[in-house]
C-alpha cells in the first residue's frame, strides 16, 4: 500500500506557546517499501507517526492512502482505515495492556481485521512472530522486552495492514535483542509486503533498514535521497553531521561537526533553521548572509538528491578529524 | 485470579466478614425479628447481663438482637447509596477524561465544583425535596458519593488515557466504549476497589448523621447510626448502648476494605502470576578472585585498583550476588570501557567503587583508591577521601541536580565542603569549571536552575561539578545515553578533552560497543555480573574472542554495517538473579557451548598481551572454529 504526505503540518498549543511541531512535509512510501525518517529528539519525526496514525489531528497539507484522501480526522478514526494503516511503539513495556493475557491482546486485533479474509488464530500470530504458543496465556510482565516487542508487532499484523509506522521499535530493546527483532521485520515485509515509515534516532538502523531516507531537523525535512546515496553522498550539512557525530567501530573519533543544541522549536531561527549551528554557513563563513535571511527549504524540491541548503555542496567536506 | 484473591489473607478474613454480615442480614429479621421489637419498659436503660448481653435501650428492647436485625436495613442502605455511586460515579469520571481536550477540562471543572458540596448537605437537599426517609437517604447519599467517586476515576483515567497501550489499542481501532470497559477500567480497578469499599464505610457513617437529624431512617424502622444515634444520648447510663452500633459500624468497614485490598491484589496479575519460564539450577555463588592467572599484584602506580568486587542484595530472604568478583585496575590518565547488557551488572560496579550501594546491598572485595584501601580509610573519613578523588557522571542529568537549587549552589557545595574553600573562592572556581566544560557565559549560568538547561548543557554541569575538586578517577555512566548524537559527539569530546589536559582516569560505562572502542584504551565486557573478557579497544575491533563479545558486535546494525546481510540474533535473554546458569552463564545461549560449559565456569585466563577470555571454547584448543557471525537467527523463543 502506498502512503504520501503532501505538505503536512502539525502545530499543537495556540499564541506564545504555539509550536509547529511539523511543518509542511512530503513523504512518500512505495508499496512494500521501507521509508526511514530520522532526526534528533525534539525535530518532530514521532508527531509524524502519530499524525499518520490519526492519534494527534493534523493542522495543514494531506495524507494519501493509494491515492485516496484521508487527511481528516474522521476519516482516519474509520475502522477501514484503523486496519490499513497500523503502528508500532517505542517502548514494549507501555504499550501492552498490563491487565490483558497476550491471547486477548491478539484476539482484539484480529477480531478487527477485514472480515473477508480468514482471521488469524493468536497462536498463529505468535508463531508468525517466531514465539511459542505457550505465550499466549501469559501477562505482558512475564515476558522479556523483546518477546513484548514481537507481540505488538504481531498485534499491528492481526488486522493486514498495508503500512505499519515503526516508531523507535528497537531504541527501548537491549542490544542482544536488537538484531532479532529488526531481522524480523525485515522477513515479515517480504512476506507480507507491507510498506513500512521507519522513525529513529540512530543513524546505523535506519541506514539498515530502509531504502529511501528523509532527515528531519526543526519539523521540516531538509534532505531525502535513496539510502546508499545520502550515507555515500550527503548534500545537507546537517545530514553530514548526523552522520559524523555516529560513533563508529572501525574509523577514529571525529570531533563533534555540530556545535550547539537544537533551538527552542517555539520560535525557530530565522532563514535556514540550522544557520546559528552549520559548520558552512554564517557562523564559519561570514559572507553567507543567505543562510540567516532566505530559507532554502523551497530549494529542495528542484533536485534529484533534495537538500534543502544553499551551499550543499561544501557540506561534504566538512569533516574535521580528532587530534 | 479467584484462586489468587482467596489465597491472601486479606481476602479470607474479608470475604468471611462479610459472609457473615451479609448472612446475619439476611436471616437475622426472620428468626430474632419478634426479640429485637420486644419491649418492656419496665427493663429500660439496663447494663449488660446473662439475658441481655449489651443491655437495652429506654424503652427495655434488647440492643444485641436489634444490632443484629438492623443489619440488614443498614447494609441496604450502604450497598445501595454506593451502587448509585459507581453508576453514576464511574461513567461521569472515566467519561470525562476520555472527552477531547476543550470539553474534558469543562466537564472536570464542573466535577470539581461538585465535590466542593459535602454528601450530607446533598442528602438534605434530597430529604427535602423527597419526604425524609430511606430512599431521600439513600439517593442523596448516593448522589453526594457518586461526584467523589467520579473524581476518583477521573483523576485514574487521565493518569493512563496517554499511556502507549491505550494509543495502540486506538490504531488498532478498538471503539470508545470498549476501551473505557476493556483497557482503562482493569487498569484502574483496584483503586476503585478500594474507593468502592470506602464507600461503603462512607456511607454508613453518613445515614448515621442523617439519622442524628432526623433526616434518615424513621422509627420504628432502625439502622445502625438510629441506633448508635441513640445510644449515645444514653451514653453515662448504658455504654453499650452506643458502643454495639459504633464497633459494628467499625468492623463491617473493615471487612469491606479487606475485600477491596484483596480484590486490587487479584485484579493485577503482575502481582499473582509468577513470572513465567522455568528456573535453571542455580549457580554456585563462588565470589573467588576472578583472574585466575595472575593473583594481582599491587601496583601502586595505579589510580585505581578493584580485586574480587561483590555486590549482593537481599532478594526474597536470600541474598544474591549481582556482581560476582569483578576485578579491575585503571592507570593515571586511562580511559576504560565497560560494556553489557542491562542486568550485566556495569552499572552496579560503578556505584559500588563509589561506594553508592543503597541500604540493603552489601559489597565485598577490595578497592584500592589511589593506593588507599577503602575499606581501611577510617569512616569519617571515606567522604573526603571520595570527594577530592573521584567523581560520577550518571545517565539523566535531569535527576542527578536538585530542581530546587540554583547550578551555583550545587556546584559550590562540594567544594566548600571538601576543601574548605571560602564561598568567593569556590564561585570562582566554578566559573572556571563551567568554562572548561564549554558552557557559554558562565557567570549567567551559575544564576540558573537545571529546567532552564537543555540536556547537553546539564550532562555539562553535572561534569564541571565532577571536576569541581579535580578528581583522579571519573566515572561516567551512560553519560551519553540520554542525549542525541550530535551532543553526544559533544560530551565525548569534553570527556576526551578532560582525560587529555587533567590527566583524569576515566572509567566509560555503556551499551554502545563503537563509542567505547572509539574512547577508551581498555574494554572490559561484563554479562550477568562477570567480567568475560578484557582487552585492548584495538582488540575488540578485530580479535574479540568470546562468543557473547562477538555476537554483540554483529547484533547491532554499523554504519559499515552490509545491508542485505541479516543481522547476528542471540537467542534467549540476560538471566535475571535467581536463575543464572551453572557453568559459564552465557552458555544457554552460546552456540558454541560444550557439556563443559554447562558444568564449570571458565576462569578469566590471560591470552595474549593484556587480553583475557572466560570461556572454554574461544581459548580451549588453539584450533577451535570461532564463525565471525557465530548464532544462529533462533528469535528468542525460550
Amino acid at each position: 500500500m502506498k502512503l504520501e504526505l503532501h505538505g503536512l503540518s502539525v502545530r499543537y498549543g495556540r499564541g506564545r506557546n504555539l509550536m509547529t511541531a511539523v511543518d509542511g512535509i512530503d513523504l512518500a512510501v512505495p508499496a512494500g517499501a521501507t521509508v526511514g525518517l530520522v532526526g534528533e529528539s525534539g525535530c518532530g519525526k514521532s508527531t509524524v507517526a502519530r499524525a499518520v496514525v490519526g492519534l494527534v489531528p493534523t493542522s495543514g497539507g494531506r495524507i494519501l492512502l493509494d491515492g485516496v484522501d484521508v487527511t481528516a480526522n474522521r476519516v482516519r478514526n474509520r475502522p477501514e482505515f484503523r486496519r490499513r494503516v497500523q503502528m508500532v511503539f517505542q517502548d514494549p513495556y507501555a504499550s501492552l495492556n498490563p491487565r490483558m493475557s497476550i491471547q486477548a491482546i491478539l484476539k482484539e486485533a484480529a477480531a478487527r481485521a477485514d472480515g473477508s479474509r480468514p482471521r488469524r488464530a493468536p497462536a498463529e500470530m505468535a508463531e508468525l512472530v517466531g514465539l511459542p504458543a505457550t505465550v499466549l496465556g501469559r501477562y505482558p510482565h512475564q515476558l522479556s522486552g523483546g518477546q513484548r516487542q514481537r507481540i505488538a508487532i504481531a498485534r499491528a499484523l492481526a488486522v493486514n495492514p498495508g503500512v505499519i509506522v515503526l516508531d523507535e521499535v528497537t531504541s527501548a530493546l537491549d542490544v542482544s535483542v536488537q538484531g532479532s527483532v529488526l531481522n524480523l521485520l525485515r522477513d515479515l515485509q517480504r512476506e507480507m509486503n507491507v510498506s513500512y515509515v521507519f522513525i529513529s534516532h540512530d543513524l546505523s538502523t535506519v541506514r539498515y533498514m530502509s531504502d529511501t531516507v528523509s532527515v528531519m531537523y526543526l519539523g521540516r525535512i531538509v534532505e531525502t535521497a535513496r539510502t546508499e546515496d545520502l550515507f555515500a553522498r550527503p548534500q545537507h550539512p546537517y545530514t553530514t553531521g548526523l552522520i559524523d557525530s555516529v560513533p563508529r567501530l572501525h574509523a577514529p573519533r571525529t570531533t563533534a561537526p555540530l556545535a550547539g543544541d537544537l533551538p527552542d522549536p517555539r520560535r525557530p531561527p530565522t532563514g535556514c533553521r540550522l544557520s546559528p549551528r552549520c559548520p558552512v554557513g554564517p557562523l564559519h563563513r561570514p559572507d553567507r548572509e543567505i543562510c540567516h535571511t532566505t530559507d532554502p527549504q523551497s530549494i529542495a524540491a528542484q533536485k534529484v538528491h533534495e537538500a534543502a541548503c544553499h551551499f550543499a555542496v561544501d557540506a561534504a567536506h566538512a569533516v574535521v578529524p580528532a587530534p | 485470579m479467584i484462586r489468587a484473591f482467596f489465597r491472601s489473607p486479606s481476602g479470607i478474613a474479608g470475604s468471611c466478614g462479610v459472609l457473615l454480615i451479609l448472612l446475619d442480614s439476611i436471616f437475622a429479621p426472620i428468626i430474632w425479628g419478634k426479640r429485637a421489637k420486644a419491649f418492656n419498659v419496665l427493663q429500660g436503660d439496663k447494663g449488660p447481663s446473662g439475658k441481655h448481653w449489651l443491655g437495652t435501650d429506654r424503652l427495655g428492647h434488647d440492643i444485641f438482637y436489634q444490632l443484629l436485625v438492623a443489619t440488614r436495613l443498614t447494609m441496604e442502605m450502604a450497598l445501595g447509596a454506593t451502587a448509585i455511586a459507581i453508576l453514576v460515579g464511574i461513567p461521569l469520571g472515566a467519561g470525562a477524561a476520555l472527552l477531547p481536550q476543550r470539553l474534558r477540562m469543562i466537564a472536570l471543572r464542573g466535577l470539581d465544583t461538585l465535590i466542593a458540596f459535602p454528601s450530607l448537605l446533598i442528602a438534605i437537599a434530597f430529604a427535602a425535596v423527597l419526604n425524609p426517609g430511606k430512599t431521600s437517604a439513600v439517593v442523596g447519599v448516593g448522589v453526594g458519593l457518586s461526584f467523589s467517586f467520579g473524581r476518583v476515576a477521573s483523576s485514574l483515567t487521565l493518569a493512563i488515557r496517554d499511556r502507549e497501550f491505550i494509543s495502540a489499542a486506538r490504531v488498532v481501532g478498538v471503539g470508545r466504549m470498549r476501551l473505557l470497559v476493556r483497557h482503562v477500567l482493569p487498569n484502574i480497578a483496584d483503586s476503585l476497589a478500594i474507593a468502592t469499599t470506602v464507600s461503603i464505610a462512607a456511607s454508613v457513617v453518613t445515614m448515621a448523621g442523617l439519622s442524628f437529624l432526623g433526616l434518615g431512617v424513621q422509627l420504628p424502622s432502625i439502622d445502625w447510626g438510629r441506633m448508635l444515634t441513640t445510644g449515645v444520648g444514653s451514653f453515662y447510663l448504658t455504654p453499650f448502648a452506643a458502643i454495639g452500633p459504633g464497633v459494628a459500624i467499625a468492623l463491617a468497614a473493615l471487612a469491606f476494605g479487606f475485600v477491596g485490598e484483596a480484590l486490587a491484589r487479584a485484579s493485577n496479575p503482575v502481582l499473582w502470576a509468577n513470572a513465567g519460564g522455568g528456573t535453571s539450577p542455580r549457580s554456585t555463588c563462588d565470589a573467588d578472585t576472578e583472574r585466575a592467572d595472575d593473583p594481582h599484584e599491587s601496583d601502586a602506580a595505579n589510580v585505581l585498583e578493584v580485586n574480587d568486587l561483590t555486590v549482593s542484595f537481599p532478594i526474597d530472604k536470600r541474598r544474591e550476588p549481582i556482581v560476582r568478583g569483578v576485578a579491575l585496575d585503571l592507570a593515571p590518565g586511562e580511559m576504560i570501557g565497560i560494556v553489557g547488557e542491562s542486568g550485566s551488572g556495569k552499572s552496579l560496579t560503578a556505584m559500588a567503587i563509589a561506594q553508592l550501594i543503597p541500604h540493603p546491598g552489601q559489597v565485598g572485595g577490595r578497592i584500592a583508591l589511589n593506593g588507599k584501601d577503602l575499606q581501611r580509610v577510617p569512616l569519617k573519613d571515606v567522604d573526603r577521601t571520595l570527594g577530592t578523588s573521584l567523581a560520577v557522571v550518571f545517565q539523566d542529568p535531569m535527576s542527578s541536580l536538585n530542581p530546587a537549587m540554583k547550578i551555583r549552589n550545587q556546584l559550590i557545595e562540594g567544594a566548600r565542603h571538601h576543601r574548605g574553600l571560602s564561598k568567593a573562592e569556590a564561585v570562582l572556581a566554578a566559573r572556571r569549571r563551567l568554562r572548561e566544560v564549554n558552557l557559554p557565559t558562565p557567570e549567567r549560568q551559575l544564576e540558573r536552575y537545571p529546567h532552564e538547561l537543555s540536556g547537553g548543557q546539564r550532562q555539562r554541569v553535572l561534569i564541571a561539578m565532577g571536576l569541581m575538586n579535580e578528581p583522579s578517577v571519573l566515572i561516567a555512566d551512560e553519560p551519553t545515553t540520554a542525549l542525541d548524537v550530535t551532543v553526544q559527539a559533544q560530551i565525548m569530546d569534553l570527556l576526551a578533552g578532560i582525560n587529555a589536559e587533567h590527566g583524569t582516569a576515566v572509567i566509560l560505562i555503556s551499551h554502545n560497543l563503537a563509542l567505547i572502542a572509539q574512547n577508551c584504551d581498555r574494554v572490559l565486557v561484563m554479562y550477568a555480573g562477570r567480567v568475560v573478557e578484557e582487552m585492548t579497544a584495538e582488540q575488540l575491533k578485530t580479535q574479540a574472542l568470546h562468543p557473547y563479545t562477538q555476537a554483540l558486535l554483529g547484533a547491532v546494525p554499523d554504519m559499515s554495517q552490509p545491508r542485505a546481510e541479516p543481522l547476528v540474533s542471540i537467542p534467549g535473554q540476560m538471566p535475571d538473579v535467581h536463575s543464572v546458569p551453572a557453568g559459564c552463564a552465557f552458555h544457554t545461549r552460546c552456540a558454541l557451548a560444550v557439556e563443559r560449559c554447562s558444568i564449570e565456569r571458565p576462569p578469566l585466563l590471560l591470552q595474549t598481551d593484556r587480553h583475557r577470555v572466560a570461556c572454554w571454547v574461544a581459548t580451549g584448543e588453539p584450533s577451535a572454529e570461532l564463525p565471525a557471525h557465530a548464532s544462529v537467527a533462533a528469535g528468542e523463543a525460550s
